[in-house]
């Protein structure tokens, strides 16, 4: 049996919730579980309720479960809104400088027990009101029975910069805590513990990898404008690549966004941009100038619920006919999903190689759970980063060219990929435009056929329809299969994995081009595929559908909530199909 | 063949015989030449309109983006490789409509390029619409009754927003406009220059002559401002109404270093660099 916990934590907004819920989570860690944490958000202004979700288990999963085995309230919307997700049996602790209401009937049938912590009592003897976070560690660690220790060294990890002193102040609050002693918590079971030697490594979130994929990448500008769920990318950017001798620069919108990391790109670097839907609707025109100057740029797209401004703190999945239609014209683009955490550092490596080697956008979509779950890393595989900058001329011999005529820079119309020169190399000089074009990027004029390079830019994608983009989980025998995007592939594998394995599933991380080739075989293998994804509408389905057809093969699981799918959703999919 | 001619790609501008726009391609072309920028080192950017033609006509590492951005798009450019020269140009549409946002934001990054705007009043290539510059009154086929609004005050705005160089020129007064032109270029930091640039095909009434009869050259002006003062800078626009040629204001940053070029440092990482960006994760 897997052995796991979760816990809820929450309270009001700036109260620190994220943070003990994040501090817990590398406990855990240090404990040698695989965690996994998730916020929540209410849209209320003022003091509106923050809440995240820690979860450990032995074995790693990429989600939690659906139902919490404690409950740590600092406030009464925690209680309000989460007491429903409580399993029974399960421990509801509240801070007893609240005067919490709750069903006290419904409770006792559900057999929840119920403590009152003097949190904010502690805080106020033996420290300052913002290590009330750690006091709630402290008793949430009490609780779970972690030796003390554990909990001290991960303090001293998270207060390193802080100094000496407050690292002490927090070490006498966590003690405090630590060492309460309370009658009620008699026959409480939640002893946890540790089930490695080996720390399993830094909890983070996937924009922190998203960003640490690019910066290994030797990506060294990034221009963005801030924006829920992407901020922590431009935040994690903005705090490492100066040390690389690299730029961040917080534009005025996203469109100068998009433009400003097309002209570095255009001169040399490896440039990124990092948005979620508004903002990716500002960037569509520039989306189809790095397409046609055939300047390679990486954007990643940081999915949120909902058009106009939507439900910014909720999940979807909804932009992806967006991106994968294009604005206006036509245009090749290539999209890639991180399917799992991992991915957002391997994924981000290889979108900027993809995009050097074809020399067009690459979205890395991604999702609000995808980019802002928190999960532990205990390593990443150095050699599998492999940079490859595609078909780049350092130096060009006058003989070759000097600049009598300007360099062919959409020459070579077999394989459609051309040579790119930088800005600064003799004998280079050439014009790039986002008018359709000849060959040496002068505008084509009225005189010439319409049809100019669109043929070129078009084709050079075509070989990646031939890679295996989708991951795939198979079991003997097994006539259906399951398929997810992004972070929702996590939660179809524990789905399916708490079912035995009844169905195989498969992570689509290659969307665009769609891989063509190892779809059809999966068309002729199984006798239903079932598409899981956050929106309306399914996306993916009706677009795998548009373009292989086999109409009555394919079915939709969606879910709109903004929340993500309980697992028990899909499970109850995979009975119904099988 | 003249020196300023290896600025020039021989490729025929397609403006209309007499267009501003020629005098202004001239006049960067001897600019430069007398700077004697390297080719290679030039790095002309435009928008969309008449006046974007200009990067096409080029002989540089030139780029046409898209209506409005040209200024981000040379901002990146600058960023990456600072070791570049690079001239941002565009109409007046261009940049105080679409562009107008990226105008005032560029002028206060205040990065060492030089944004040549072509003022003609109007949108040209459109075929004659309103621009934000037109006179209230002026009649187009998108203000068939007279423009509502008043003129927009480039300089104005660009001495707001914190442009350390602010100049302004004429298509009809070449050699000042080189002038103005090579000192923009040679100034660190983010260098405007306006310059009234006619189209003669769809302005019937700010033409070469309009112009002639209403620019105050300050060259020719008894009294001098105080270039460095932003107050007599605004003041003289505000005075003039803007209808002025020459340089405006200057702010010369001291001990300006020149930034490194990031493209040196699109690399892969070291195995120890790697290990220590990990470790970095820890909370
Ligand atoms: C997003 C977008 N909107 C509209 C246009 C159409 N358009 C092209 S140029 C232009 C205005 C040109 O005026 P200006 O910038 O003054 O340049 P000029 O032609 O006068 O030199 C417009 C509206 C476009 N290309 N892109
Ligand atoms: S329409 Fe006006 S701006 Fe355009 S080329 Fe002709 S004269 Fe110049
Ligand atoms: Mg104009």
């Amino acid at each position: 049996m897997d052995k796991d916990i979760q816990v809820l934590i929450g309270g009001i907004q700036g109260e620190g919730v994220l943070a003990t819920g994040a501090y817990y989570l590398q406990v855990l860690s240090r404990m040698g579980y695989h965690v996994y944490g998730k916020r929540h958000f209410t849209s209320r202004i003022k003091g509106g309720n923050s809440a995240m979700v820690a979860y450990g288990s032995v074995e790693k999963r990429g989600c939690g479960k659906d139902q919490m085995d404690i409950i740590m309230a600092l406030d009464q919307d925690t209680v309000d809104i989460y007491l429903k997700d409580l399993r029974p049996g399960g421990l509801l602790l509240y801070d007893n400088a609240i005067d919490i209401q709750y069903n006290k009937n419904d409770a006792e049938k559900n057999e929840i027990q119920v403590i009152d912590l003097p949190i904010t009592e502690l805080v106020k003897e033996y420290g300052s009101k913002i290590m009330k976070n750690v006091c709630a560690l402290g008793f949430l660690s009490r609780v779970t029975v972690i030796k003390p220790e554990i909990v001290e060294g991960v303090v001293e990890t998270a207060f390193r910069k802080k100094g000496k002193k407050i690292i002490e102040e927090n070490k006498k609050v966590l003690q405090a805590a630590v060492n309460y002693e309370f009658n009620s918590l008699k026959g409480v079971n939640y002893l946890l513990e540790s089930v490695s030697e080996k720390d399993r490594g830094p909890v983070v979130v996937g924009n922190d990898l998203i960003g640490m994929g690019a910066v290994a990448a030797g990506c060294r500008f990034m221009a963005g404008y801030p924006i829920t769920p992407a901020s922590e990318i431009m935040q994690y950017l903005s705090t490492v690549l100066p040390r690389f001798k690299g730029r961040v620069i917080q534009t005025e919108d996203e469109i100068s966004a998009i433009n400003m990391i097309i002209g570095s790109s255009y001169a040399g670097v490896r440039s990124m941009t990092a948005t979620s839907g508004p903002g990716i609707s500002l960037m569509i025109e520039g989306l189809g100038l790095s397409s046609m100057a055939e300047v390679p740029i990486v954007v990643v797209d940081a999915q949120r619920k909902g058009p106009s401004t939507g439900l910014p703190t909720k999940l979807e999945q909804s932009d992806l006919n967006t991106l994968y239609y294009g604005g206006h014209g036509e245009f090749p683009l290539i999209i890639l999903a991180p399917a799992t955490f991992e991915d957002c550092f391997y994924d981000t490596v290889e979108a900027f190689n993809l995009a050097d080697i074809y020399q067009c956008p690459v979205i890395i979509l991604s999702d609000s759970l995808r980019s802002l779950s928190y999960e532990n890393i205990d390593s990443i595989d150095f050699d599998r980063i492999r940079l490859n900058r595609g078909k780049i001329v350092q130096e060009i011999d006058q003989n070759q060219n000097d600049d009598t005529e300007p360099f062919k820079r959409y020459g070579n119309l077999e394989d459609g990929i051309s040579k790119r020169v930088f800005p600064g190399t003799a004998n280079g000089l050439h014009h790039v435009t986002g008018l359709e074009h000849d060959e040496k990027g002068y505008p084509i004029g009225v005189k010439a056929s319409g049809e100019g390079l669109t043929e070129k830019r078009m084709n050079k994608l075509i070989p990646l329809e031939e890679r295996d983009g989708i991951i795939l989980k198979t079991n003997e025998g097994n006539k259906i299969l399951f398929l997810a995007y992004g972070s929702t592939f996590s939660y179809v594998e524990r789905a399916v994995k708490n079912l035995d394995g009844i169905v195989d599933y498969g992570g689509v991380k290659q969307i665009k081009p769609l891989p063509k080739k190892q779809l059809r075989q999966l068309m002729n293998d199984y006798e239903k595929i079932v598409v899981v994804e956050n929106n309306y509408s399914g996306q993916l389905r009706k677009i795998i559908q548009a373009e292989l057809g086999n109409h009555n093969q394919l079915e939709s699981l969606l879910d709109f909530s903004g929340e993500g799918f309980k697992i028990e959703k899909i499970e109850s999919k995979i009975k119904e199909v099988t | 063949m003249a020196k300023y001619q290896e600025y020039s790609n021989g490729i025929e501008p397609t403006w209309c015989k007499g267009c501003g726009d020629f005098s202004v391609l001239r006049s960067l072309q001897i600019a430069l030449s007398d700077l004697e920028i390297p080719n290679k080192n030039l790095s002309v950017v435009s928008g969309i309109g008449c006046s974007g033609r200009i990067s096409g006509y080029m002989k540089s590492y030139s780029f046409h983006g898209i209506h409005g951005r040209v200024l981000p798009v040379a901002q990146g450019i600058k960023a990456a490789n600072p070791k570049l020269t690079v001239i941002a140009t565009g109409g007046d549409g261009d940049g105080f409509a679409i562009g107008s946002g990226h105008f005032i934001h560029a002028a206060k990054r205040d990065m060492d390029i030089t944004y040549i705007v072509m003022d003609n009043q109007i949108y040209g290539l459109t075929k004659g619409h309103t621009s934000p510059i037109s006179e209230k009154g002026f009649k187009t086929s998108s203000t068939p009754y007279g423009k509502e609004d008043t003129a927009l005050e480039p300089a104005l705005l660009a001495l707001s927003g914190g442009a350390s160089f602010v100049a302004q020129g004429f298509s009809g007064y070449q050699e000042e406009l080189v002038d103005i032109i090579k000192e923009g270029i040679q100034h660190k930091g983010f260098s405007f220059i306006h310059i009234y640039s006619p189209c003669i095909t769809f302005n019937k009434i700010n033409t070469y002559q309009w112009y002639r009869q209403h620019l105050i050259p300050l060259k020719d002006q008894n009294k001098k401002h105080d270039k460095s003062s932003l107050k007599e800078a605004m003041e003289l626009v505000v005075d003039k109404e803007g209808m002025l040629t020459g340089l405006i204001y200057q702010n010369q940053r001291k001990s300006e270093t020149d930034a490194p070029s990031l493209v040196d440092q699109t690399r892969a990482l070291s195995k120890e660099e790697f290990d220590d960006l990990f470790q970095r994760l820890y909370i």
